[in-house]
């Protein structure tokens, strides 16, 4: 009897905003992540302001590997608009191929990061040592969660999730851009953290 | 190919350039660690070159340049509210209680009431 009730302006525009809820609900989202991470570095800033004396990153961290993982996120970055470039042109496999190496990118970032840990470990640099250490593991390993959702939202949309484009080719389009957009968000946190917890 | 491929084509190489300079921002970024600035010196520099790299990817990969007015108002309240908790630190610093009398001024304080 009742027919389903389909929710409006998923894909197409509003007339009054020109946007969609997919790309509204991602900028809503992205901008309550900005006060979470805004927070963090407001605390760094506050920490290292009053400090008498602050270590520089380069004490404690492997720069060289913080900078291989500046170059692995910039470049996923580049992989998933190629990726949605590709759905763009109507060429699934395309977006296959770069969606699938944003994705192992992303795990390259998280085994890097995984070793820098340990070997942080090892030496007997944890959360508890000092401030700067404190802010350190709690900035990254938030950053980490983030990469991780990340991962398996990018999983799914390249596993079952792309059973959508043979059904909705426009609304899948649309779900990789939002995904997309996430990601590079990610990626532009960590362009703040490299330098500011590593570099300074 | 179609024109909106082409076009299409045409962005991805843009952006293909905007890559290479974040790479190589990134380098400047790690230079930059290495020269003897001083703290207000490499933390101005490192910031304005993290500041360029992150306007390149919200601009340019995030396609704001393009975006709707409903998203810049959305991320003009989210740059007002974000300056504020950057500067919660400079007003809290600057809120300091100093100590009073004789044990103030040995813990190198002028006022004495």
């Amino acid at each position: 009897m009742s027919a389903t009730t389909e929710i409006p302006y998923i894909v197409a525009e509003r007339p009054d905003t020109g946007l969609n809820n997919s790309k509204l609900g991602i900028w809503l989202f992205l901008a309550s992540e900005v006060m979470l991470f805004g927070a963090l570095f407001s605390s760094y800033i506050l920490l290292r302001v009053g400090a008498t004396t602050w270590p520089h990153g380069y004490e404690f961290l492997n720069i060289k590997l913080a900078a291989f993982n500046t170059v692995v996120l910039i470049t996923s970055s580049i992989t998933v608009i190629k990726a949605w470039s590709s759905l763009k042109m109507k060429n699934l496999a395309g977006f296959k191929r770069y969606f699938l190496i944003t994705i192992l990118l992303g795990v390259t970032f998280l085994i890097a990061k995984a070793f820098e840990y340990h070997a942080d470990f090892e030496e007997g640099f944890l959360p508890k040592t000092n401030t700067f250490l404190a802010i350190y593991f709690t900035m990254t390993g938030l950053h980490v969660v983030h990469i991780i959702a990340g991962l398996i939202v990018n999983t799914y949309l390249l596993g079952p999730g792309s059973k959508l484009w043979e059904k909705n080719p426009e609304w899948f389009t649309n779900r990789i851009e939002v995904a997309g957009l996430y990601w590079h968000f990610v990626d532009l946190v960590w362009i703040f953290l490299f330098p500011i917890l590593y570099l300074l | 190919m179609s024109d909106h491929d082409h076009d299409i084509k045409k962005h991805v190489k843009f952006y293909q350039k905007i890559y290479y300079v974040l790479l190589m921002f990134t380098a400047v970024t790690v230079w930059i660690s290495h020269m003897h600035f001083g703290i207000a010196g490499a933390l101005t520099l490192a910031l304005l070159v993290a500041s360029t790299k992150g306007f390149l990817v919200a601009n340019y990969f995030m396609h704001l340049s393009t975006e709707r007015s409903g998203i810049y108002k959305i991320l003009l309240l989210t740059v007002v509210l974000f300056s504020f908790l950057l500067s919660l630190p400079v007003f809290m610093n600057n809120d300091k209680i100093q100590p009073h009398g004789h044990a103030g001024k040995a813990m190198g304080y002028d006022y004495v009431p």
